[in-house]
């Protein structure tokens, strides 16, 4: 079980992730806004962060490269949790650094297989992103 | 010129008579040259008369010309007045004869000569006469002289006389030549004024940088009323810009210079200061034939100008609202992708008991919810998928593509809603279709719209039909035979089609709403949207898939006759033999077993205490186990998610059952490979009366069939009490029981019948038949729920229960079915050991026992 952090502005969506990592034994942070999302990060590295993208004042992508170029978060794993879904979105939010890609809506067998997978995968992140 | 008169040669003394020649001729001289310069008759004649007189000093002299056969006194000078004006017969008079005989007449006394007809002289002066023909050869007319007294002028003066006559010929000829030829000219002249008067064009031409000549259209594009204003303005002062600047003279020069022609669209000013966009055509004419010309056609423009400039606004104003709508509906999508998450993630939550049971109705409010949103998100992604085509956004990904099976497959989507509605669906795929050059989910995409609206639109027990089959050109051109139809543009392009076509027998569609299907954001009737739930935006969809496989699509329907779409894709095979095809398939399909990773299990099934019984037993053993809770949700994880390694699966499942699932599962090649664990409820099994064991029937129901099922089911014609069996026969479709019931009675088996669940429930409580035969697609009560129903009684638990069911199941299905399964066990029977073991089997040589302790 981990410590995974949600950065996401709206509450229900917010209430529904922790709901959902809780329930598999994770240990949930939880942030309304990216600035708080990056403290809590620095505060306490969990593997993972699922960030939101349109997050009003900074945007989840800018959180996500201050977060991949952290040398202190080089084994937290950011991936974009987001209701942008068109085609193309997933693309560039992976251009921008981030680990991962899970569209809303969820469907939480597939949100869980995710953030599992993101998990076990952990210990070994890819070389690429380590090194930059 | 003065010209004085020569005295007769003979009233002359022999020193004057010999000063006479020299003079004469020089007079000659002088009227010939006169004559040379001579342009009229008029001129010819006046010149002449008085030469005439002058030469031989006579006191008057005429000047005849034949004028058909008359001889006209044109002209005269003399001492008093002769004929002048007057015609006379060219035989009665001296000019006629000298004409006619083409000789000179030297008369000394008229009034003696037969030739003159007397009483024409008397009034005059005249007592004598010379006359000579102009033109020998063919005279067209005649010079007289004439003398008051009786003379008799000299050889040589007649001579001198004709000689002037010749002249006055060849004078006459020239003016003849000449008049013609400025005839010509007017001609030609009115014909090239003609001309530029009436060209739609404005004419300028230019010597030496100023406009000599124009036409009226030059005047009226410039404003002016008459072309003449133009005349004399420099080129400068014509092509007049607003900022004054000579660019275009310039411009103009260096294409001269080049040798090329100047064109050029310019906006230039009029003296009224109003703007016109003008084009403008100059080049140099030739410099031999005009030193220093040009010409320069003008032409207004300012209309097609404004039209273009209108047209550039507009193309800009669509693309402007083409990226707002493209704005929009990206910003529209996240923005009801947010709530949705909620609202579809809380719903499946608990939907699912992830935070506790539920009680039925808050589970069916629950999965309205949850179903709601499913719908919702369905809707955002249809409107995406247009308007990403409408975009040109949307790219073909087409792959060699196994047209039947991706076909069939589509078929199953809707075989479960058609099934409930009691639409019979049939397919016409032939085996010949083989591989084409397709985007698989786009094409899966067409079809299941079409299927599902057939579905849709078409009362319970009505049909729907798929058909399939590769034409040519002209085949896919052949119109529709029985029903109006209304075909979308033909594209061209392709020699072979694949034409896919669903035909219902629903509530058709009008000639007008025919019209207008196919339009994107066009909902085509607001009736049907509230009677029918849907996008709306299906077949514009199916339309814009299409063509963008280089395609189209038709509509043949009639109101009452049902409906009949139709869809035709570039049938573009591809090379290689179909083993080639076999064998990429099937190592494309083969289930990968990477080392260490933990097998994933779907376990079907719906309740919940077995399922998670069934997820301890796995995931002790180190599976990842995935649950789904109907079939329904098992296709859905199985068409979305990754292949699991195994699947469980429970026959007993609300909705489609578990046969149907595992018919599914191996119809499909994904998953055809998966190997299955049934795990199946047969509580009371030691009746063997359970579903389980139940036989089932496919209908229409045979006689035979059903005699021999209750024959097998041990159910003789007599009761237990050795009474008439009696049998319930419930079925929500009237005639299946009527039919059914007159087997029974055939077979001497009275029959009750029930038309609904709760009818049957209550007939059976009632009556307690020796046998029920039971339907399990039926509204508000299912069958499922029915035996449910009837064993929680002890009255009716024992009752031998036969189920009836429309699937599309024959026996050898059930047979090749079972094939499959690797195991049918009882869940009472159910042990940690013997599960795992026979999951290990199952998963043969590719088990690979996880990392001890994780």
């Amino acid at each position: 079980m981990a410590t995974i952090l949600v950065v996401e502005d709206n509450p229900r969506n917010l209430k529904l992730a922790a709901f959902l990592l809780r329930k598999e034994g994770h240990e949930v942070l939880e942030a309304a806004d990216a600035r708080a999302g990056i403290e809590l990060a620095r505060r306490y590295r969990p593997p993972l962060v699922l960030m939101d993208i349109q997050l009003a004042g900074t945007d989840g992508l800018s959180a996500a490269r201050t977060l991949k170029s952290d040398p202190f978060l080089s084994n937290s794993k950011v991936y974009a949790l987001t209701a942008l879904a068109m085609k193309g979105d997933e693309e560039n939010i992976r251009a921008a650094g981030c680990d991962g890609y899970i569209a809303k809506p969820i469907r939480y067998r597939e949100f869980l297989q995710t953030v599992a997978a993101a998990l076990s995968s952990g210990d070994g992140a890819p070389t690429s992103q380590q090194s930059e | 010129m003065k010209q004085t008169a020569l005295p007769a040669e003979k009233e002359l003394d022999p020193a004057a008579a010999s000063l006479w020649y020299p003079q004469a001729m020089e007079q000659l001289v002088e009227v010939v040259q006169r004559l040379s310069m001579a342009r009229d008759l008029a001129t010819v004649m006046d010149i002449v008369r008085k030469a005439a007189r002058n030469l031989t000093g006579a006191d008057g002299a005429t000047f005849v010309l034949r004028d058909g056969n008359k001889c006209f006194y044109a002209e005269e000078d003399a001492i008093s007045p002769l004929w002048k004006g007057q015609r006379f017969p060219m035989n009665i008079c001296i000019s006629g004869w000298v004409m006619l005989n083409r000789a000179p007449a030297v008369i000394e006394d008229i009034y003696a000569d037969p030739r003159i007809p007397a009483d024409a002289y008397r009034p005059t002066f005249v007592r004598s006469l010379a006359m000579v023909p102009i033109r020998t050869m063919d005279p067209i007319g005649a010079i007289g002289n004439y003398w008051a007294q009786p003379h008799n002028p000299t050889a040589q003066q007649v001579k001198l006389l004709q000689a002037l006559a010749d002249t006055t010929a060849v004078a006459m000829e020239n003016v003849r030549i000449y008049e013609e030829l400025e005839q010509r000219v007017r001609e030609r002249t009115s014909e090239v004024s003609a001309i530029l008067d009436n060209v739609q064009v404005g004419i300028v031409f230019v010597r030496d940088g100023h406009a000599v000549r124009a036409n009226r259209k030059a005047a009226e594009i410039f404003g002016l009323d008459s072309s003449n204003v133009l005349l004399g303005r420099s080129r400068g002062q014509l092509f007049w810009v607003e900022d004054g600047s000579s660019a275009i003279l310039r411009d103009a020069q260096s294409s001269f210079s080049a040798g090329k022609v100047f064109d050029a669209e310019v906006r230039l000013l009029r003296r009224d200061q109003s703007k016109f966009w003008a084009h403008l055509v100059a080049k140099t004419l030739e410099a031999e034939a005009s030193p220093g010309s040009e010409i320069w056609m003008v032409d207004d423009i300012s209309v097609a100008k404004e039209r273009e400039s209108l047209l550039t606004e507009m193309k800009l104003a669509a693309e402007e609202s083409t990226r707002f709508k493209s704005e929009f509906l990206a910003s529209m999508s996240h923005e009801l992708r947010t709530p949705l998450n909620a609202i579809i993630g809380f719903s499946e939550v608990m939907r699912d008991g992830l935070v506790g049971e539920l009680d039925d109705k808050q589970h069916e409010y629950i999965c309205d919810i949850f179903d709601s949103g499913q719908h919702l998100l369905s809707l955002i992604n249809d409107v995406l998928d247009l308007s990403k085509i409408e975009a040109g956004k949307m790219v073909l990904e087409a792959e060699e593509t196994d047209v039947g099976h991706l076909l069939s497959s589509s078929l199953t989507i809707v075989k479960e809603k058609s099934l409930a509605h009691h639409i019979a669906l049939h397919s016409e795929i032939p085996e010949s279709l083989g591989m084409s050059w397709l985007d698989p989910r786009k094409v899966k995409q067409i079809v299941y719209n079409l299927l599902s609206n057939a579905v849709k639109f078409t009362p319970e027990g009505g049909e729907v039909t798929l058909r399939a089959s590769v034409v040519d050109h002209r085949q896919a051109m052949a119109p529709s035979a029985n029903l109006p139809e209304v075909r979308m543009p033909w594209p061209g392009g392709a020699d072979r089609f694949l034409q896919i076509s669903v035909s219902d027998t629903g509530i058709g569609i009008s000639p007008e709403d025919m019209a207008r299907l196919f339009q994107p954001f066009v909902q085509i009737d607001s009736r049907l949207s509230r009677q029918f739930e849907g996008t709306g935006l299906g077949l514009a969809l199916v339309r814009k898939l299409a063509e963008l496989h280089g395609g189209s699509v038709a509509v043949a329907s009639q109101i009452g006759r049902g409906s009949r779409f139709t869809v035709w894709l570039p049938y573009r095979t591809t090379m290689g033999d179909e083993e080639n095809f076999s064998s990429i398939g099937l190592g494309a399909k083969a289930p990968s077993w990477p080392d260490g990773r933990s097998p994933h299990v779907l376990v079907v099934e719906d309740n919940d205490l077995a399922a998670d019984l069934i997820r301890l037993q796995l995931e002790a053993d180190d599976c990842r186990v995935m649950r789904a809770a109907s079939a329904e949700a098992a296709l859905s994880m199985l068409d979305e998610g990754p292949l699991p390694d195994l699947i469980s699966l429970d026959i007993l499942l609300p909705g489609m059952d578990g046969w149907e699932l595992l018919a599914r599962i191996k119809e499909d090649r994904r998953s055809s490979d998966i190997p299955v664990v049934i795990i199946s409820i047969l509580a009371d099994s030691g009746k063997g009366l359970s579903l389980g064991a139940a036989e089932v029937l496919q209908k229409p129901v045979l006689s035979e069939d059903l005699n021999n099922a209750l024959k097998r089911m041990g159910v003789d014609r007599r009761g237990a009490t050795g009474q008439r069996a009696a049998a319930l026969v419930i079925d929500d479709d009237r005639n299946v029981v009527e039919i059914i019931s007159s087997h029974l009675r055939k077979a001497d088996i009275d029959a009750l019948s029930a038309y609904g669940g709760a009818d049957g429930i209550r007939l059976a409580q009632e009556h307690i038949p020796d046998l029920i035969i039971l339907d399990l697609m039926m509204p508000e009560l299912s069958g499922f729920e029915v035996v449910e129903a009837l064993k929680l009684r002890p009255e009716t638990a024992d009752i031998p229960i036969l189920i009836l069911t429309a699937k599309a199941l024959t026996r050898e299905d059930r047979r090749q079915l079972n094939g499959h399964v690797r195991l049918i066990m009882e869940k009472s029977e159910f042990s940690h050991g013997g599960f795992i073991s026979e999951v290990r089997r199952a998963l043969g040589s590719k088990w690979k026992k996880a990392p001890a302790g994780k």
